[in-house]
């Protein structure tokens, strides 16, 4: 008996024709650590929310979960609110209560426990989260991993035996989402908390993870230790081998089928560079440089701009300057609270900054009218597409973007091009709501290139999308920038910014503190680079991404 | 800043308020008056520093002036006519009366903002969620819910901005278009996230019968103390008051009682009772002084 022993577990939901589901099963010891992963509508929430019977899904069902050997339906109310703890993707929706200090007593109060005790089990959970600073601060004021965090202390002050968590780092920065990690990893191993996670950020969560669970169109693929998940991943050729950390993934490429008969498969940075180490690579293997495009004139300048949001308060950016090549991705990379975002408010208009220029195509932005700036030269791109969906069916919704006074057929035919540019040709008859995150992407997209801009800026475009999304959509911004369109992109993503910009930008304390192409950028940078420019340091020069590791591995 | 007075008990400083705003409002003898206004506006200043200052100068002092002022003119009665203005008798008596109704009324204003400083939003939910928890919760959750939406159509209205739809350009018909489609945006997206709230409570357990509170707040023997304190002044003030130390009428003609030794005393107390927050500040203040010194 473990943890939890799900059997045979098939799903449908009502009107569906094929299950989310089928015949699932596998076992849960107590004290593991099980990291569920799979493509966004594999299952996985789905799966994880049959965990604790007053988030199941309606539908049809067959097989089972045992909770501790109880079929989880009868375990009562109260014992699953204690015992089974459960972490959601956005960190501001499920945060209830005003302050950290009542949403940390909010399940107590509700389990009916004492005031003197949860006072105690409070100030225990703050002190073993190091929450203890911001106790008792108002939810608005605090960032999205202070969030996160709370949200996880909210759930461990009920001393639960097992939590599930879907997707908890979705929303958060690599920083934040490392120390939500850590703080969950020292819940496993100090408290013996059995954690069930489903993650897309597999290169830092598999490696700790005692089980990997990953599930392909509703199937178990594979239920092991993370090295034999690899293995039998690579083996099976399944495209979620993508989403393995960058080290299995270069040493899969390069020992191919021999990879299924070697014991040790590298996970992390370290075991790749010793992997790479013993391969011994016949002298040093110089990976070549891009050409770099080149312009006369910049699409976007920026010149000693200086912005703050309040006249008592600092100033977000200070003397920040840089030129954005015409045609050109360029990515802007920085920790929280550098000014990124604010940097693109500046450049789309929508902040006027108090010092400096910014010019477009040559023209201040301010002096730009509204209409002709954001009808056909600029393309703002929201942080959360949903910000932009008002209509009932994305078809509907894609249409609004368009002036009613364009006739009904130029009308469509438009509609149906950036549609099709896309890839959202299935999806005009559901409700904008209902589509996954990476879809959710694109429908805002479309609605954005309706407008035929020149220049389009995104932020943090990536969030929370798994690999095969990223993929899609590198392939239709580099459509777009094959027809000229210039792209500024802000992002905490390095893999992405590495695998596909033009040139990229540090930017620190309001600055752009140093820009260069692509390869120089990440080649140069020892910290706030790629996994596999810090697996390859020193012994392969310049590789930024897997693909060199492994080009440089086949030289020989 | 917070002042030694408001790190007591909820309950003790309901209590103190309550008696203080009530006696405020039904004593009328000026010498009362005149010490409950001015600790009020004290302690207000104190507690507030510039932002009370500004209340006190565009609110408390107009106010005091209008009733001032308004009370002679629309009321003509009392005995001594000091002038006659456009056929109408200017009295004494009235003036003096918009005085002390203009103090009583700026008074209780001014003790409601020291109430409204010193107890925390967290502070009047405690006292009052005993009787209706989840009464209490559901104001927790509206006081998160308000900046929460806040941001949100702050969020919705610059993306709008980004593909040309701005809320504040355009003409009239256009701009209410605009304004709907970002009610009809932040409603949809508050509705999605309601769902995860919903999740997340029930999977605390909320719903489940037998909720408890948790108590932010201890009863020291510090606020026993404080309480018995203020409980014996203010009997003391009700006993003086209902034994005519306090009687005053000021129409037709101003009659005041009589100032002997035990109206005194109830002034004194009264007093005390006004500027109970400051002395407990000096004293705590000395107390750890002392305490310095000695260490």
């Amino acid at each position: 008996m473990g943890a939890l022993d799900v059997t045979g577990l098939t799903f449908t939901y009502p009107g569906c024709e094929e299950p989310a589901l089928l015949d699932v099963r596998f076992s849960v010891a107590s004290g593991d650590f099980v990291v569920v992963c799979g493509r966004s509508g594999s299952g996985k929430s789905t799966l994880l929310r049959h965990m604790k019977a007053s988030l199941a899904p309606h539908g049809e069902r067959a097989g089972g979960v045992a909770f501790f050997g109880t079929p989880i339906e009868e375990v009562d109310d109260r014992r699953q609110a204690a015992e089974i703890g459960f972490v959601l993707q956005d960190p501001d929706s499920q945060f209830v209560c005003d302050t950290v200090a009542h949403e940390l007593a909010f399940g107590l109060e509700n389990l009916g426990v004492p005031g003197p005790q949860i006072r105690l089990r409070v100030a225990e959970m703050a002190s073993f989260f190091g929450i203890q600073d911001w106790f008792d601060e108002e939810a608005s004021s605090l960032s999205g991993g202070q969030k996160q965090l709370v949200n996880l202390a909210a759930v461990m002050v009920l001393q639960p035996r097992l939590i599930v968590l879907d997707e908890p780092t979705a929303q958060l920065d690599p920083m934040a989402a490392t120390e939500f990690f850590d703080t969950l990893r020292r819940i496993n191993r100090e408290l013996g908390t059995t954690v069930v996670l489903s993650e897309q950020r597999l290169e830092e969560a598999l490696p700790w993870a005692d089980r990997v669970l990953a599930l392909e169109g509703g199937r178990v693929l594979a239920y092991d230790e993370p090295r034999a998940v690899c293995r039998a991943l690579a083996a099976a050729g399944s495209d979620m081998f993508q989403a393995m950390p960058t080290a299995a993934r270069v040493c899969a490429a390069v020992e191919g089928a021999s990879l299924r008969a070697s014991e040790h498969v590298p996970l992390t940075v370290r075991d790749g560079r010793s992997w790479l180490v013993q391969r011994q690579l016949h002298g040093i293997v110089e990976v070549p440089e891009a050409p770099r495009r080149s312009s006369e004139r910049p699409m976007v300048e920026l010149r000693e701009v200086w912005f703050r949001y309040e006249k008592g308060r600092d100033d977000v950016l200070r003397g920040c300057a840089l030129a954005v090549d015409r045609g050109s991705w360029h990515c802007i990379v920085g920790a929280n609270g550098a000014g990124k975002s604010t940097m693109l408010g500046v450049v789309a208009g929508l902040d006027r900054p108090y010092r400096g220029k910014v010019l477009v195509n040559g023209r201040p932005v301010h002096k730009i009218p509204a209409r002709e700036r954001y009808k056909g030269l600029l393309g703002v791109m929201p942080q959360n597409p949903q910000a932009l969906f008002v209509e009932r069916t994305v078809g509907l919704d894609v249409g609004e973007m368009l002036s009613p006074a364009l006739d009904t057929t130029a009308h469509a035919a438009e509609v149906r091009r950036v549609c099709e540019l896309v890839e959202i040709e299935h999806l005009l008859d559901k409700h904008p709501f209902d589509l996954s995150g990476g879809e959710q992407q694109r429908v805002a997209l479309a609605k954005i290139l309706l407008q035929a801009p020149r220049v389009l800026l995104l932020d943090e475009p990536t969030k929370g999308l798994d690999a095969p999304f990223k993929r899609k959509l590198a392939q239709i911004i580099h459509r777009l920038q094959d027809d000229g369109v210039t792209i500024i992109m802000v992002s905490h993503d390095i893999e992405f910014c590495a695998r596909n910009a033009d040139a990229c930008s540090l930017m620190f304390a309001g600055e752009i503190v140093h820009t260069a192409p692509t390869r120089s950028f990440f080649a140069g940078n020892s910290f706030y680079t790629t996994a596999a420019n810090r697996m390859a340091r020193g012994i392969v020069p310049a590789a930024i991404i897997d693909e060199d590791v492994i080009r440089a591995c086949q030289i020989r | 800043m917070r002042d030694a007075f408001s790190t007591l008990h909820p309950g003790v400083l309901m209590l103190y308020f309550a008696g203080v705003i009530v006696a405020s409002m039904f004593i009328m003898h000026p010498v009362c008056l005149a010490i409950s206004l001015l600790s009020a506006t004290a302690y207000a200043l104190y507690l507030g520093r510039r932002r009370a200052l500004r209340f006190v100068l565009t609110a408390a002092v107009p106010m005091l002036v209008l009733f001032a002022v308004l009370n002679p003119v629309v009321n003509h009665a009392g005995d001594t006519v000091l002038a006659t203005v456009l056929g109408a008798p200017l009295t004494l008596e009235s003036i003096a009366y918009g005085l002390a109704a203009g103090g009583m009324f700026v008074s209780v204003i001014t003790w409601f903002y020291c109430c409204n400083r010193v107890m925390a939003s967290d502070a009047v939910l405690y006292l009052f969620g005993g009787i209706a928890p989840s009464l209490a919760l559901l104001v927790t959750m509206v006081v998160r819910l308000v900046p929460h939406l806040g941001a949100r159509a702050h969020a919705i209205i610059r993306a709008q901005r980004g593909v040309g739809c701005d809320v504040g350009e355009g003409t009239v018909v256009e701009r209410a278009r605009r304004g709907l489609k970002v009610i009809s945006i932040l409603t949809s997206w508050a509705l999605e996230s309601s769902v995860d709230a919903a999740d997340s409570m029930r999977s605390r357990g909320y719903g489940l019968p037998g909720r408890t509170r948790c108590a932010a707040y201890r009863f020291t023997v510090r606020d026993g103390v404080v309480a018995s304190i203020i409980a014996i002044a203010e009997a003391l003030v009700l006993a003086g008051s209902l034994a005519g130390a306090t009687a005053v009428s000021y129409l037709p003609a101003i009659a005041l009682p009589a100032a002997g030794a035990p109206e005194g005393f109830v002034y004194a107390v009264w007093g005390l009772l006004c500027l109970l927050p400051f002395a407990l500040d000096c004293w705590e203040g000395l107390a750890w002084a002392r305490s310095m010194s000695r260490a």
